[in-house]
């Protein structure tokens, strides 16, 4: 079964009672919430994801609720709560979509640890992923829904999820999140894509995500090969630019970038230097998408980049 | 401490240095912070003189030397000491006290 089977009704009830469960890759996470915005967003985003099993066990239990009675009366607030730890100072109610993938981007970052997770996003075609890492405003996330929707498949617009040799990245694909004038330029660029509820006035300014294609979703788990590290920078009006950068650079700026080195140690030094190993590493300045597309498509991956074969 | 001050260095106890290097340029992770650096030929090769044993500049030096076929001269040495004053402050090497 999946979230498109349940009725509107459905789905508010379980998020109101026990909790609603379903299945983002390996995970499996349980909400319950009683704030009404939350039901449409997940409906709409994770409409093609697999429900799970009542006796499944649940990696997150995740409750969006209101802060204490005081608090509730002086401004409409939701709390983020996992497994009964706050993490997070409260939001307002109507950025109750935005914070479930906020904190199911931290609870992801902060117990898989069996991964170094890069702050990168990820996407994959033939079986060769390309890694983009990249702060706030870069513009991975446009890049990333972008590629999504002219055949490259999703593995994340925000956590890459790195095995330990460097040698393969696992999928979780999310919805992905889209801020301010990237909402527009994905909807001119994809007319298709579906976007959910836009949520304005948060400290990103107005966000709203991109529902996975359902070719993504079903494909969770197959990993793929790293080939190219591709440092996006958006830059209006500017000509589509690859630039080659060293390994050492590469390597330096992604370990500023991973959630986890300091958790893994020296296992997620070597996670690292074996991605580095593998990949063309890049920069990459774009100014139009159609542009930016047509580069990505006449990638090829390198040498290093193939499976190696044992002795 | 300065380089004038301490006999010999040497790699911080019980954290190890790992290098990976591709062509010219060497990262350095230290167990002990947790932290990446972006070393050249010369500096890479003064922490793998002092990964063998703990030495101090002028020992530096000619190993350095030897190693990537540099004049062990002064303005070698100038540069070695300037470096073990960078090592030293960030955690890569510690004196070698006995």
């Amino acid at each position: 079964m999946q979230i498109a089977d349940l009725t509107e009704t459905d789905l508010r009830r379980r998020l109101r009672g026990r909790g609603l469960s379903w299945r983002i890759g390996p995970l499996t996470v349980s909400v319950r919430s009683r704030i009404e915005d939350l039901v449409k967003g997940i409906a709409v985003l994770y409409h093609d994801y697999p429900t799970a099993p009542d006796d499944a066990f649940v990696d997150f239990h995740v409750h969006l609720r209101a802060p204490s009675l005081l608090r509730r009366w002086l401004r409409p607030l939701v709390v983020f709560d996992l497994d009964g730890h706050v993490p997070f100072t409260p939001l307002s109610r109507n950025q109750a979509f935005p914070m479930l993938e906020w904190g199911l981007n931290w609870a992801t970052h902060a117990h898989l640890n069996q991964h170094l997770v890069l702050h990168a996003a990820v996407v994959e075609r033939d079986g060769f992923a390309a890694v983009l890492p990249g702060a706030s405003g870069s513009g991975k996330s446009t890049l990333c829904a972008a590629l999504i929707h002219r055949g490259w498949r999703l593995f994340s617009d925000e956590l890459g999820l790195l095995a330990r040799d460097g040698a393969t990245l696992s999928p979780m694909p999310r919805p992905v999140s889209l801020k301010n004038e990237s909402i527009a330029v994905m909807r001119r660029f994809a007319p298709k894509a579906v976007i959910g509820p836009e949520t304005r006035d948060t400290n990103k300014g107005t966000v709203a995500h991109v529902r996975p294609p359902v070719d993504s979703i079903v494909r969770w788990s197959e990993p793929a090969a790293p080939a190219w590290l591709i440092f996006p920078s958006f830059e209006a009006g500017a000509a589509p630019s690859l630039t080659p950068i060293s390994k050492g650079q590469t390597a330096l700026r992604l370990s500023g970038g991973a959630f986890n080195t300091n958790v893994l140690g020296p296992a997620g030094f070597q996670a690292l230097t074996g991605l580095v190993d593998r990949c063309d590493c890049l920069t990459f300045s774009y100014g139009d998408l159609d542009d930016a597309i047509k580069v990505f498509d006449a990638l090829s991956p390198p040498a290093a980049a193939r499976p190696r074969l044992s002795a | 401490m300065t380089s004038n001050e301490a006999s010999r260095w040497r790699l911080p106890r019980g954290f190890p240095i790992r290098l990976q290097s591709w062509d010219d340029e060497t990262v350095a992770y230290h167990d002990g912070s947790g932290d990446t650096h972006l070393l050249g030929p010369v500096e890479a090769a003064a922490i793998r003189v002092l990964q063998r044993r703990p030495a101090n500049v002028e020992g530096l030096m000619h190993e350095v030397a030897a190693e990537l076929n540099l004049p062990a001269d002064a303005v070698l040495r100038a540069h070695l000491d300037a470096l073990v004053y960078e090592f030293h402050k960030v955690g890569l090497i510690e004196p070698d006290v006995v």
